[in-house]
């Protein structure tokens, strides 16, 4: 990990770095830093847990070419660590999927919650895979639309004067949409990871614990997926009610979660407050799109190792700078919205990470006007949005995924899938994409 | 003398090296699964430091001028005769720490719970110390300094070749800039 001077390009989410090495609280960064160094086996994807007759990992500087217990080399140890992780990530995706009532064809399902003990990977099944994520991601954007709303992004959405409920991870709209009913002025309701469509949004995944740290959450509400252990342990300590969206049930349930929220706030309350972070306008959604010199979708979701949000912001400026419509989703497009860049119509917010599937249909449009579509996900955390870089791929669109230290063999995915490497290779990318 | 050498572009930073030697010099059980519910937990004293990318294991130097060794009061810390290697007596030891503030390298530890001074003997009385006879990767070494010159030639020929295929390379730590030559 190199050494960072700025943790965060969000000022919001710097301020309750400071305020947190002040109060000695360990956040991502700081476990992070004491996680170095990290292995490389692991870092490289030559290691496998797969069968009881391991743990096994090659070593890299072997002249002869090591091979694990069951004869997988290098290059195979990659495949397979690849293709499990993107089948994990599109479990995840159909999981989310049918929380927004899509009925997913059985052999979707077969498709991904299998590898089938086989221990030949081939790049058939990522194939496989890739329309599987592909067709997911298709439905959940038919279930969820494209409505453009306004909807304000940072740290500052959070209000001072009122008890603010905080829905992280994927929380399925039906509970969000009765949170908001119930709540109606006597609450504000608004988001981290997973529902950036429907609520004004806080932070993104790697500052999530930033958040809790302002003193203005009441109370959180956590779906499934992105929320972090810290996250729950932090809430815990700093005593601010945490409720499983799951389990919120009926109207009764959601009026006492509003009760808890207001009890928290009653305790705080009249308490000054050092935070003072500002919010931007943001739009989510879109209804005319008009594209001029081709579209790329901007994706992924952070890296701990790098300033947050620094990537996804260079990458954007570059390639409206270079006339592209730059459409994003997840962490990144919430990257754009809290720098103030996604009032624009040269950016295109579709939501969250799991609205990424309206992209296909967006490219097809632009497809169909001979205009060039391709992908770039600057910084990869979650195997969702791996498996959201391997259906674009799946879909003839060129994809730029930073896959660390993992080398895949070129041919995967109809040579689609390409490693990014980071900003500076932007310009060949543009290249190998127009020339084309 | 033999000593443990380390060819830092070798380690992969996975830190087995730190395991085996707890287990294995530290620990009442000698297993691993035995180990981690031991109490006290079990010391390494070997560490791997660094960053991602960069990392590299350490144990202590064996130093032939031992600072160590001159700033204990009480005789714990000798030199074996036979090996060189640089030992401590725990029974001895008196947990004055002033081994573990002498030392450059961070390589002794004092131990909260026994009140006594830990540190690296090269598993003098065995015939491979652990940490070595656990690298993956070959990037630790145990031999004596014509073993290593052996190594170190073998490497500098690599070098060569490497640099003859690209005029730029001159060594691995330098590289010429733009196309002079």
């Amino acid at each position: 990990m190199k050494e960072l001077r700025k943790k965060s390009v969000d000022s919001g989410v710097n301020q309750m770095i400071v305020n947190a090495y002040r109060e000695k609280t360990d956040l991502v960064w700081d476990r992070a830093e004491a996680m170095q160094p990290q292995c490389g086996f692991g870092r490289m994807a030559i290691c496998c847990t797969e069968c009881m007759e391991g743990p096994c990992r090659v070593n890299p500087f072997a002249e002869d070419g090591a091979k694990s217990i069951c004869g997988r080399d290098q290059q195979t140890l990659v495949t397979n660590y690849f293709l499990k992780k993107t089948a994990d990530g599109a479990i995840a995706l159909a999981e989310l999927a049918e929380q927004f009532g899509c009925d997913l064809n059985p052999s979707t399902w077969r498709s991904i919650s299998t590898t089938a003990d086989n221990m030949i990977p081939c790049g058939k099944r990522l194939d496989e895979i890739g329309n599987a994520v592909a067709a997911t991601l298709t439905s959940i954007a038919a279930a969820q639309g494209s409505k453009r709303q306004a909807l304000a992004a940072g740290m500052g959405v959070l209000e001072g004067g009122k008890p603010n409920i905080v829905c992280h991870g994927h929380v399925p709209p039906s509970t969000v949409k009765a949170l908001v009913k119930a709540a109606g002025s006597g609450a504000h309701v608004v988001s981290i990871c997973g529902n950036e469509k429907k609520l004004p949004v806080v932070t993104n995944y790697d500052s999530q614990e930033t958040a809790l740290l302002t003193g203005l959450v009441d109370l959180l509400v956590v779906g499934s997926q992105c929320v972090t252990p810290a996250m729950i342990a932090l809430a815990k300590r700093l005593s601010i009610p945490v409720i499983a969206a799951a389990s919120l049930g009926d109207e009764a349930g959601f009026g006492q979660a509003i009760v808890t929220a207001q009890n928290c706030f009653q305790r705080r309350a009249g308490k000054a407050s050092s935070f003072a972070a500002d919010k931007k306008d943001s739009v989510v959604g879109h209804d005319a799109v008009a594209v001029s010199k081709g579209m790329v979708y901007l994706g992924g979701c952070g890296n701990v190792a790098n300033t947050q949000d620094a990537s996804f912001l260079k990458t954007a400026s570059f390639l409206i700078e270079n006339g592209f419509t730059v459409v994003t989703a997840g962490c990144a497009g919430t990257a754009l919205a809290k720098a103030g860049m996604c009032n624009a119509t040269s950016v295109i917010n579709l939501g969250s990470c799991h609205d990424a599937g309206e992209f296909l249909e967006l490219a097809n449009r632009a497809k169909a006007i001979n205009l060039p579509v391709f992908a770039i996900l600057p910084e990869l955390t979650h195997n969702k949005t791996l498996a959201t870089a391997v259906a674009y791929a799946s879909q003839g669109i060129p994809t730029w995924a930073n896959l660390g230290e993992m080398s895949l063999p070129g041919d995967l995915l109809g040579g689609n899938i390409h490693a990014f490497a980071g900003v500076a290779q932007l310009s060949q990318v543009l290249a190998e994409v127009v020339g084309k | 003398m033999k000593r443990i050498w380390v060819n830092k572009e070798k380690c992969m930073g996975c830190k087995t090296c730190e395991l085996q030697c707890a287990v294995e010099r530290n620990s009442a059980s000698r297993t691993l699964a035995g180990a981690i519910h031991e109490d006290p937990k079990p010391v390494a004293r070997v560490g791997v430091f660094g960053t991602t990318g960069q990392s590299f294991p350490i144990q202590c130097r064996h130093c032939e001028d031992g600072p160590c060794l001159k700033a204990c009061p009480s005789g714990a810390l000798q030199r074996d005769a036979e090996s060189g290697s640089v030992f401590i007596d725990q029974a001895k030891c008196r947990g004055c720490w002033m081994c573990v503030m002498n030392c450059a390298f961070g390589a002794v530890v004092p131990s909260a719970k026994f009140k006594v001074a830990i540190k690296c003997d090269a598993c003098m009385h065995m015939e491979e110390p652990a940490c070595v006879a656990s690298c993956p990767t070959g990037a630790l070494l145990y031999g004596d300094e014509a073993g290593y010159q052996k190594v170190l030639a073998d490497r500098r020929g690599r070098i060569a070749l490497f640099a003859a295929a690209d005029p730029k390379i001159i060594s691995l730590d330098y590289v010429r800039e733009g196309n002079e030559r």
